[in-house]
């Protein structure tokens, strides 16, 4: 078991545990992140095991973990929305990946032989969006005066920590560089995974009632 | 890993650790600056809506003041005068002896008479106007001289200064406050207010020579907070220090603009 391998095991697993403590302010989006982590680290498992104990690559389990990470952050941020409109903009967006997922995966790649790229990227693009949108408008709330102790602003932080310096590094590596070290791209993704679940385990851990 | 490999991971590498940087801190900064933003936006509004509740409170006061000043003139007065007028009819039927009794009740009657009606201006924001803010205080030491409370003077320094009537008004029922309080609380022998007027600063200093009082901020009384209340309503900054050989002094710096 690599080092990189232990990272990606631990912190989804911290994060699930931290999440699964006794906190002493619930919100709506309690559970949805906790499925999230739920997800996360059954995914970082089931991926080391897969290829251990079969001749079967492991592309599949994150292909579907892709689309279920987005699906659950779409929900979160569905959740927090209090705009009508924004609620129907999420639901048309999260309607539109759900159709790429599924042009990407089966009519393009391979499901079981190939990570996908443009399935990340759009769903990604719209996660930002999404986490923007949502910051700017937490920025006009009287939550304002607390956000140090705001799961959902901890939670936008840590998904805005992962996703805007991956995008350009995924992108970098699938058209300007002949990517034969998956080493690099493997080592910096661990880096932002530990960033952004430091992150997620902040936001349910630093938290008070209101 | 070859050379070329790990020159990469550092130049990646170090993207990544800038790019985390700058949203860190972005967002970070952004927040922050709206939040101390908000707070100083509720802590304006919430001062604005003291000053309101606190300038309503006075209304109130000098309304309620108002009413009580004209029963004091129109009725009260009224009735006084017409009770003295009665004795002064009567005096001609009664004998010699009834006479110099009744005299004497008129001569007090009288007295009553002019103390209500002192107390009636003193009272009346509007006659208090038309007097000015010296007149006004000259008034109220007469008062506490006349009824031998305490030995009371008023002192003037300097020019004479411009100050609008709603603040005159307030800065009355301060001083007005602080002969209150030396009454209740004092058992001073003696008081005096000074005006002090200098280019840009007003300043009144009400002192006795009472028991004096603790000058910790907590154990202020309704007085003396309505006194800190009323001068900040007006910009104005007060000032308690304790006297040698024991009293009080009240300072309320005006400053004139």
């Amino acid at each position: 078991m690599t080092v990189q391998i232990i990272i990606s095991l631990l912190f989804p697993f911290l994060s699930l545990f931290s999440s699964l403590l006794p906190i002493n302010k619930t919100t709506k989006i309690d559970f949805h992140l906790r499925l999230l982590f739920v997800l996360m680290f059954v995914t970082e498992l089931l991926g080391f095991l897969i290829p251990l104990y079969s001749e079967k690559q492991n592309y599949f389990i994150y292909n579907m973990y892709t689309l279920g990470f987005f699906m659950i952050c779409y929900s979160v941020f569905y959740q927090l929305s209090k705009s009508t409109r924004w609620k129907k903009i999420i639901l048309w967006l999260s309607f539109g990946l759900i159709l790429f997922f599924f042009y990407d995966n089966f009519y393009k790649v391979l499901f079981f032989d190939k990570l996908q790229f443009k399935t990340f990227v759009a769903g990604a693009v719209i996660l930002i969006i999404l986490c923007i949108q949502y910051l700017v408008k937490f920025l006009h709330t009287d939550e304002i005066y607390d956000f140090y102790y705001s799961r959902s602003f901890w939670f936008s932080c840590g998904l805005l920590l992962f996703t805007v310096p991956f995008i350009p590094i995924i992108i970098g590596f699938q058209y300007m560089v002949d990517v034969k070290n998956l080493e690099i791209l493997q080592f910096l993704s661990k880096v932002l995974i530990i960033s952004s679940h430091i992150c997620f385990i902040i936001s349910f851990r630093w938290t008070r009632l209101l | 890993m070859d050379q070329i490999v790990i020159s990469d991971l550092i130049v990646v590498f170090v993207f990544i650790l800038i790019t985390l940087v700058i949203i860190i801190f972005t967002l970070f900064y952004t927040f922050n600056k709206r939040r101390l933003y908000f707070i100083s936006e509720k802590q304006k509004s919430r001062i604005k809506y003291e000053k309101e509740l606190e300038a309503s409170r006075i209304e109130n006061q000098e309304h309620l003041l108002k009413a009580l000043s004209w029963e004091l003139h129109d009725n009260i007065g009224q009735l006084l005068s017409v009770s003295n007028l009665q004795l002064s009819m009567i005096s001609e039927d009664v004998t010699e002896k009834d006479r110099n009794l009744i005299a004497d009740t008129r001569e007090i009657l009288s007295k009553v008479l002019e103390d209500v009606r002192n107390l009636s201006k003193s009272l009346n924001a509007d006659s208090f106007i038309f007097l000015g803010l010296a007149k006004a205080v000259s008034f109220e030491i007469e008062r506490l001289n006349r009824l031998r409370f305490v030995d009371a003077k008023l002192i003037f320094e300097g020019k004479e200064t411009e100050i609008s009537n709603e603040h005159q008004i307030i800065l009355f029922r301060i001083i007005q406050e602080c002969i209150s309080n030396m009454i209740k609380h004092a058992r001073a022998t003696r008081f005096s207010v000074t005006f002090l007027s200098e280019p840009h600063i007003f300043t009144i200093i009400c002192e006795d020579n009472g028991l004096g009082m603790s000058l910790n901020t907590k154990n202020y009384g309704l007085g003396l907070k309505n006194i800190v209340s009323r001068a900040n309503m007006i910009g104005a900054e007060t000032m308690f220090e304790p006297v040698t050989g024991g009293g009080l002094r009240i300072k309320i710096f005006y400053p004139l603009r």
